[in-house]
């Protein structure tokens, strides 16, 4: 019984973390319902359950930073069954490098069901996606967007993603 | 994609598309990647655009002067890429292996 209170109690203590604007610690599970921006390096302990809308769901906002998926999965809130809604929503990616440079995102983990892409680099110089597994996002699975240079986008698996609708796909 | 970028040992099945670098996107690197079944089958069957589903596994949208290159890539279909195209060198590995 003190046992479960324990766990119960951390549920709800990592629950108040991930619905701050701002991440202080390095560890990250349960929902997220506004964007997460990152400030240190970064590791998931547990499933991520995302329900922010026109917006990303995590985003960097620092540089030289890094975020560990560690085998773990990050799901947002479309349902692929559904045909992503019937249309794509740019700005719901589930990770927004915002602008930061030298930041990665690191597998293996799972990112899917987003309107927009899995993992989108934004403006950044210097960044990389490694060892991660992107599956039915709207957009693509991890895209580099225009203002984006120097990314290393290694060993990644994409399945499943994009619309018929834009020249998305996995890459 | 935009300039200077390496797309390198992934693998994509079953997406809109594969691999797409876009427009205006310079100098990238494309290689050892595997990227079959793309679109999926049930998107080929239903989406009547051309090429067949509206996607193919590798598709480069830039001029040839951006200087875009692919090498040792696995794939069938291609706009603009080097496909159909079974390099031995292109499967999927660990990372940093």
């Amino acid at each position: 019984m003190r046992f479960k209170q324990l766990v119960l109690a951390a549920l709800a203590g990592s629950a108040l973390l991930v619905s701050s604007g701002v991440a202080r610690a390095e560890d990250i599970s349960g929902t997220i319902v506004r964007t997460l921006m990152l400030s240190e390096n970064t590791r998931l302990v547990g499933d991520v359950t995302c329900t922010v809308t026109g917006a990303p769901c995590i985003a960097f906002g620092a540089p030289n930073i890094s975020l560990s998926l560690n085998g773990f999965t990050i799901t947002g809130p479309t349902d692929a069954a559904t045909g992503c809604k019937g249309t794509n929503v740019g700005t719901e990616s589930g990770i927004n490098t915002n602008g930061q440079s030298n930041v990665g995102i690191r597998g293996p983990g799972v990112i899917q069901r987003f309107q927009g892409d899995g993992i989108l680099f934004n403006g950044t110089v210097k960044g990389w996606a490694q060892g991660v597994t992107t599956t039915t996002n709207c957009m693509s699975g991890i895209r580099v967007g225009p203002t984006s240079s120097s990314i290393s986008v290694e060993s990644n698996v994409a399945v499943r993603n994009g619309t018929p609708a834009a020249a998305c796909g996995g890459i | 994609m935009g300039n200077n970028n390496l797309v390198e040992a992934n693998t994509a099945v079953g997406n809109s598309n594969g691999i797409v670098v876009f427009p205006n996107a310079n100098n990238n690197a494309i290689r050892q990647n595997v990227a079959v079944g793309n679109p999926p089958i049930q998107q080929s069957n239903s989406v009547p655009n051309v090429p067949a589903g509206g996607g193919v596994d590798i598709w480069d949208q830039s001029p040839a002067s951006n200087n875009n290159s692919f090498a040792g890539n696995m794939c069938l279909t291609a706009i603009n890429a080097p496909c159909p195209a079974f390099a031995t060198q292109a499967i999927p590995r660990r990372p940093g292996s």
